[in-house]
């Protein structure tokens, strides 16, 4: 039963050790909760963007239906953004409602303020993993799983007629020398690792410096700006 | 038209016929990626003219793709669907309740059901891949394959930072929502459930109800998840989820012994009360059908009552649903008619699978 409300049956066992004293103690979810003891609960896909809203907007959503009092905002200013985006007209109040964004470019017009809310939902500021006009098998720069599930190996007849050999209409014409693939590789590698250790100033020099070698291909442009700009 | 009758009237997808691996309590593993064109406005922005248009080109990338026996996609149009009939579509989880109310949607399936391509829901381009049992590696396979069978003629959206753009910023990067359906009779009935979900929202997982209807979940089935998309690769993803899930699956199993040997006789006695009921009622609702199923199944897994073919659940869960069983009867019915005919069919299915 619950030390604290003594209604609920214990969930969450906490031992904690303030100045050398031990303290144990047992609480039900709700209860854990209110004390701050635990994080809010992820129970449906639609916390995570009840946060993203909250954080957009600055105003505090409630974990689990309460009033999530133990949960700082970390946000108050939020950076301007354009009222609405150049290329497609999507309003940013009408984002800021929906979580709803209108086109590719909208990442673009609204980065401003996106940028803080991505990083804060997702933990993260840089994608790792698949990209467009990757090769089709990757050599093992990821744990196991992952280069068993990008390897298409003999690829059982899946994909019919579409083999690696054709280039995305997108992607790079030309492929990468081995040598800056490697370089690559191993940026990428480190890249990741600052992201993990959110050393977030070193990871957007070593984003910089992929970018600068992919730029060696033929699109220079800001990531996928470039790519939809083809004309 | 013919083909769309094929994939609503059983309830049963050719996939899901074996059990997988921890298939005693993973029913089965789910991904998604999300993709969306970059010269085309999102869904939620895009007019119906363009919105037709995108459903023509992202059918026609998909034409030439086979599966590996050779045969390919078929296309069905959500506006050629009856509202029962895409009702039936989401309870058998082919696509979502968002997506039958698009008009210019459409899905792209597989002829096993276990490959499909979802145009214009919430973004342009959703595939979906599913397995029986905890087995979310190969799934990832084949989406990442889909992915790249697409992107020879579809711009994917894609942003140096942010990965692959999607219409909603929680789903950028990978784009990918791994998840499983676990039967978690055992953790529920021993009200540990709480204590599950605060470790699995600990872990970056959600967790919720079969259908998403809040966290009531009936037949003590859940859903969990990856709650973010940004910032690991897709087979970390997999992988960190595949580990959590395994735990899951241990305290499961061993709750689900410590119940047989604690109280098995008062175990055995829920579970053939419940084959009683469900062998015998004339009337049945949805819930308490999905209650004393789950009740059953348990029983079976435990080898209370060991002469039920385990995999008639997978089945059964999908019959009785009220869209489907409706179709069965050929049109809307009353509530009353359903828990009818729901008893019925259910009366049927276990006097087949214990025959």
């Amino acid at each position: 039963m619950c030390e604290e409300c003594g209604e609920r049956p214990a969930t969450v066992y906490v031992a904690k050790s303030v100045n050398g004293e031990r303290s144990e103690m047992h609480l039900c979810t709700r209860c854990a909760l209110e004390k701050g003891e635990i994080g809010p609960l992820m129970q449906s896909p639609g916390w995570l963007l009840d946060q993203f809203l909250s954080f957009l907007t600055g105003i505090t959503a409630p974990a689990l239906g309460e009033p999530a009092s133990a949960r700082r905002r970390p946000q108050a200013g939020i950076a301007p953004a354009p009222a609405r985006c150049p290329h497609c007209g999507r309003e940013y109040a009408e984002f800021a409602r929906t979580g709803l964004l209108g086109c590719a470019r909208c990442y673009d017009a609204f980065r401003a303020p996106l940028a803080p809310a991505i990083r804060q939902m997702h933990g993260a500021a840089a994608h790792l993993g698949a990209r467009p006009g990757r090769a089709p098998a990757r050599p093992g720069a990821e744990g196991a799983p992952s280069s068993r599930a990008a390897g298409r190996g003999p690829a059982p007849g899946e994909g019919g007629g579409g083999g690696p050999g054709r280039a995305a209409p997108e992607a790079e014409a030309s492929r990468p020398a081995e040598t800056r693939e490697a370089r690559l590789l191993r940026l990428r590698e480190a890249l990741k690792e600052a992201v993990s250790a959110e050393r977030f100033e070193e990871a957007a020099r070593l984003r910089d410096e992929i970018r600068a070698l992919e730029a060696g291909g033929p699109s220079s442009g800001s990531g996928g700006a470039g790519r939809e700009a083809k004309g | 038209m013919r083909h769309v009758d094929e994939a609503l009237d059983k309830a049963l997808s050719p996939w899901m016929k074996g059990g997988g691996p921890l298939g005693d309590v993973v029913l089965s593993s789910r991904v998604r990626l999300a993709r969306n064109l970059a010269d085309t406005p999102f869904p939620p922005q895009m007019t119906p003219d363009l919105a037709e248009r995108t459903k023509e080109r992202v059918a026609r990338a998909f034409e030439g793709w086979r599966d590996r026996e050779g045969r390919p996609l078929r296309l069905i149009e959500i506006a050629r669907l009856s509202p029962l009939d895409r009702q039936v579509m989401v309870e058998k989880h082919l696509t979502s309740p968002l997506h039958v109310r698009q008009e210019a949607g459409a899905l792209l399936l597989s002829a096993d059901e276990a490959t499909s391509i979802m145009i214009n829901e919430e973004d342009h381009v959703r595939f979906q891949c599913l397995a029986p049992g905890l087995d979310l590696a190969p799934a990832l396979e084949r989406a990442l394959r889909l992915d790249q069978y697409g992107e020879e003629c579809l711009p994917w959206a894609y942003d140096e930072d942010w990965g692959y753009l999607a219409t909603c910023p929680t789903n950028v990067g990978t784009g990918l929502r791994a998840s499983v359906m676990a039967h978690l009779p055992a953790i529920a009935l021993s009200n540990q459930l709480q204590g599950i979900l605060l470790a699995l929202s600990n872990a970056g997982l959600t967790a919720r109800g079969l259908y998403g209807e809040g966290s009531e979940a009936h037949g003590h089935l859940f859903q969990i998840s990856n709650a973010r998309t940004l910032g690991r690769s897709e087979g970390e993803i997999v992988q960190q989820m595949e580990s959590a899930v395994r735990q899951v699956v241990e305290r499961e199993r061993s709750l689900r012994e410590l119940m047989a040997s604690q109280m098995g006789d008062q175990l055995a006695d829920r579970v053939w009360r419940a084959y009683g009921i469900l062998a015998n009622a004339r009337s049945i609702s949805s819930a308490e059908a999905m209650e004393l199923l789950s009740l059953l199944r348990l029983g079976v897994d435990l080898h209370i009552v060991p002469q039920v073919d385990p995999g008639i659940f997978n089945e059964l869960i999908v019959l009785t649903r009220p869209g489907f069983l409706q179709r069965l009867l050929g049109g809307a019915q009353s509530p009353e008619k359903r828990d009818t005919k729901r008893a019925s069919l259910i009366r049927a299915a276990l006097a087949r699978a214990t025959g």
